[in-house]
């Protein structure tokens, strides 16, 4: 396969960069090619100047000590709700009781009126009951996380 | 003196003195990583803190198969490209590093000059292939590495980084500095 010069100089910018070794197919390129020895040369040119952007970074200790005050102030709001709670889960135990009757009211009132006519309907009411009672634990999406 | 697993180890096990050995440990690295990626010192602090507290509140979460310093880093990106995304800030804001305490007026003008030359051309490339060239040429992070933090494919990176250098090349040889 005939290569371009293309493809040795990401070649050779893998080299400059610690990314491989120089082989005996790109050194012969290179003394063949004039434009690709001369991009070889000039990579370690902008390494050198890259290298001026030095930064002389003193470690801030308030900074960090700042970083573990907010810290704490997000974990304690995490594990209270609004009205001050404790709830463990950022819900409030008024909230999941609501949620929970609300539920079974909406699928409960169906499964009785169903019923006074066909007892049939009761068993099929019931079984939807049965498969939706997880979504009782939806108000549990409200844990307040603080994710990466 | 403890090594850094078992500052970890002692940190998960919620020792704070630890954690901040830990975050002291890196601060110069995320913040030199931080600074060097959004070229803006302010944002950078904000940056750095806001990584600092995802750290501690999240340490537990933390599997040591990294450096530490790598998982800031990651996070620290992360924030950077959140920030990029929901301000569609392209193009950094260039501000004045505050932090150079050399004395030579001639010399530090000239530097200055070219450092802000520097941030210049670096601000000219979008920042996931600057966050590719600072990952490689300063931190010297393997091509691997680099794609993890970064959630890409190596040939991914490997291409940024040619293309990234080849424009700062080129950048170079036409203010005559190659």
């Amino acid at each position: 396969m005939k290569r371009d010069c293309r493809w040795y100089k990401e070649r050779l910018t893998d080299i400059a960069f610690d990314e491989g070794t120089m082989d005996d197919d790109t050194k012969a390129h290179l003394t063949a090619c004039l434009q690709c020895s001369t991009y070889f040369e000039q990579l370690s040119g902008v390494r050198q100047n890259l290298d001026k952007f030095y930064l002389d970074t003193h470690i801030n200790l308030l900074q960090i000590q700042r970083a573990f005050v907010k810290a704490d102030e997000i974990k304690e709001k995490a594990w209270s709700s609004k009205d001050g709670k404790k709830s463990g889960a950022g819900v409030s135990l008024k909230e999941v009781l609501l949620f929970i009757l609300l539920a079974l009211t909406v699928l409960v009132t169906p499964a009785v009126i169903l019923a006074r006519f066909n007892i049939r309907y009761l068993l099929y009411v019931q079984i939807i009951i049965y498969f939706s009672m997880p979504l009782v634990l939806l108000p549990l999406l409200k844990i307040r996380r603080y994710d990466i | 003196m403890a090594g850094e697993t078992e500052l970890i180890k002692r940190a998960q096990r919620g020792n704070r003195q630890a954690l901040e050995r830990l975050l002291k440990d890196n601060y110069s690295i995320l913040r030199g990583y931080l600074v060097r990626l959004t070229l803006d010192t302010a944002l950078a602090d904000d940056l750095t803190q806001e990584v600092m507290v995802r750290a501690i509140i999240n340490i537990n979460s933390f599997k040591p198969r990294a450096k530490f310093s790598t998982w800031l880093i990651t996070i620290g990106t992360n924030l950077y490209r959140d920030l990029m995304r929901k301000e569609k800030r392209l193009v950094p804001i260039m501000d004045h590093m505050a932090d150079d305490k050399r004395t030579a007026m001639d010399d530090l003008m000239r530097d200055r000059i070219q450092i802000e030359e520097l941030k210049e051309i670096l601000s000219k490339l979008p920042y996931e292939k600057r966050a590719v060239v600072v990952l490689k040429h300063y931190y010297g992070y393997k091509y691997r590495e680099i794609a993890k933090i970064l959630g890409c494919p190596v040939g991914t990176v490997r291409s940024r980084l040619y293309n990234s250098i080849n424009f700062i090349r080129k950048e170079m040889e036409r203010r005559q500095w190659l």
